[in-house]
């Protein structure tokens, strides 16, 4: 599958921080050309709409670019994840990102690539999500990446905006809220239910080395 | 050299061994660190609004600022990634205590032992690695350490894999199976410097010891007691 992320052709590549200001790739200017020709509306409607997740090339994602434009999750998460759509449009569909993905070490057969190309060409991603569950922020497919796409925090974004979080993540922020600073044991007595009810309890013997009493400091200028 | 030192959250409390084992370390190398002053959280990788991570950060450079010194050294990877990106302008120096080791430093330190005849898997994990803007300069250093002491090295294939301790507080199967992956695949000793590996590794280990890299150091000073 060739696949490049509609990520719409109103800021075009060049700015992008992954392009490091040098020339324009060519496949891009064919993407931002094909955009703004009404021969391309002439060609979707020719062909009708198409799943996101079907194998299609290059001319066809073009035809989606409009529809991707008004995708106000993908708006949204572009601005929690804190980059501009033309620094993920330059995915060159490669799937090298699927190649070292640490969830896929845990058989769940997860693609980065299918992920950002689903949110940006106006598909769903849930909370369900295998790669919004348990990607690791590892930035192992950031670094292997030939644009440095940074994954991850895309996908915290999802988190941060489809409420995915643990109870212990909840206590965390909530520590953080009321603190300025995670106090390790407001956070566990949080989660304390979760913790039974999930088994972490069990390992309590292992973690004696971690346990210490001190009290919790209250940041003041924040 | 005199730096600021941003401790973060874990290392008040279950990851308080690596901070005394920067303090000591540092203190023995002649450096000074001076803890930033009301520091807060750093949002470590719980934060998915990145304007609210870097502001996270960004406060606590801004509480360096009046301390004038070298650099922030901040020991947890997640915290000086943070930093690291929070300060765009490489204006305040983020380093993490790697970097105060690295090169001629190691022929500085006081060796009273060495670590010959003993085997030992260095792992980084992830965030110290990458990406690679925030990345540590050399990323052999705990390899170079342990050799320049004498150490046997195993387990190179490991040493940027995931420990999934960034999920274990959500998904501790994944945990599980990450760190035993890695597990199976080291031999000896782990080194590590991360706080969520040593914690990932040390609850899923069958019998491999998992130590911080500040121990390894403190023992082959004379300052710990076995390793």
């Amino acid at each position: 599958m060739t696949l490049l992320l509609a990520a719409g052709c109103e800021g075009g590549g060049s700015g992008s921080k992954a392009a490091g200001g040098g020339a324009e790739p060519q496949w891009l200017t064919v993407v931002r050309c094909a955009n703004s020709s009404k021969e391309n509306s002439r060609m979707q409607k020719a062909r009708g709409p198409r799943s996101a997740q079907d194998g299609f090339h290059r001319d066809e994602v073009t035809a989606s670019l409009p529809r991707a434009a008004g995708n106000q999750q993908a708006e949204g998460i572009v601005e929690l994840a804190g980059v501009r759509k033309q620094d993920l449009s330059v995915c060159l569909g490669c799937k090298i990102c699927a190649s070292v993905c640490t969830v896929n070490d845990l058989g769940l057969g997860v693609n980065p690539q299918e992920l950002l190309a689903r949110l940006f060409l106006g598909g769903e991603v849930g909370p369900q999500d295998d790669l919004v569950r348990y990607c690791t922020g590892c930035y192992r497919c950031t670094a292997a990446c030939p644009w440095q796409v940074r994954v991850p925090d895309v996908v915290m974004a999802l988190r941060e905006a489809l409420h995915v979080a643990s109870p212990f993540e909840k206590g965390f922020k909530a520590s953080v809220a009321a603190l300025g600073r995670v106090y390790e044991p407001y956070v566990f007595m949080r989660a304390l239910r979760f913790l039974i009810t999930e088994g972490y309890l069990k390992h309590l013997t292992r973690w004696t080395g971690y346990m210490s009493f001190h009290l919790p400091h209250r940041v003041k200028r924040r | 050299m005199d730096y600021a030192y941003y401790p973060g959250c874990s290392l008040t409390g279950s990851a308080r061994a690596l901070d005394k084992g920067v303090r000591r370390v540092a203190a023995l190398l002649g450096h000074r660190l001076t803890e930033i002053p009301d520091w807060n959280c750093c949002g470590a990788m719980e934060y998915g609004d990145r304007r609210e991570l870097l502001a996270l950060s960004g406060e606590n450079l801004e509480k360096s600022k009046h301390l004038g010194r070298a650099g922030v050294v901040a020991p947890c990877p997640a915290c000086y990634k943070n930093l690291k990106e929070a300060d765009a302008g490489r204006t305040y120096n983020v380093l993490s205590p790697l970097e105060l080791i690295d090169g001629d430093a190691l022929s500085r330190i006081p060796a009273r032992r060495d670590l010959r005849g003993r085997v030992f898997t260095p792992y980084y994990g992830c965030i110290l690695l990458r990406p690679e803007g925030t990345a540590i300069r050399n990323k052999n250093v705990m390899e170079e350490a342990i050799a320049f002491f004498g150490g046997e090295i195993e387990g190179e294939k490991v040493k940027d894999k995931c420990c999934g301790g960034g999920r274990f507080f959500a998904g501790k199967w994944a945990t599980e199976k990450l760190s035993t992956l890695i597990l199976e695949k080291s031999a000896g000793t782990l080194v590590v410097f991360c706080p969520l590996c040593h914690m990932a590794l040390t609850t899923f280990t069958k019998e491999s010891k998992v130590v911080y890299l500040t121990d390894l150091l403190l023992y082959v000073m004379g300052e710990g007691g076995k390793l």
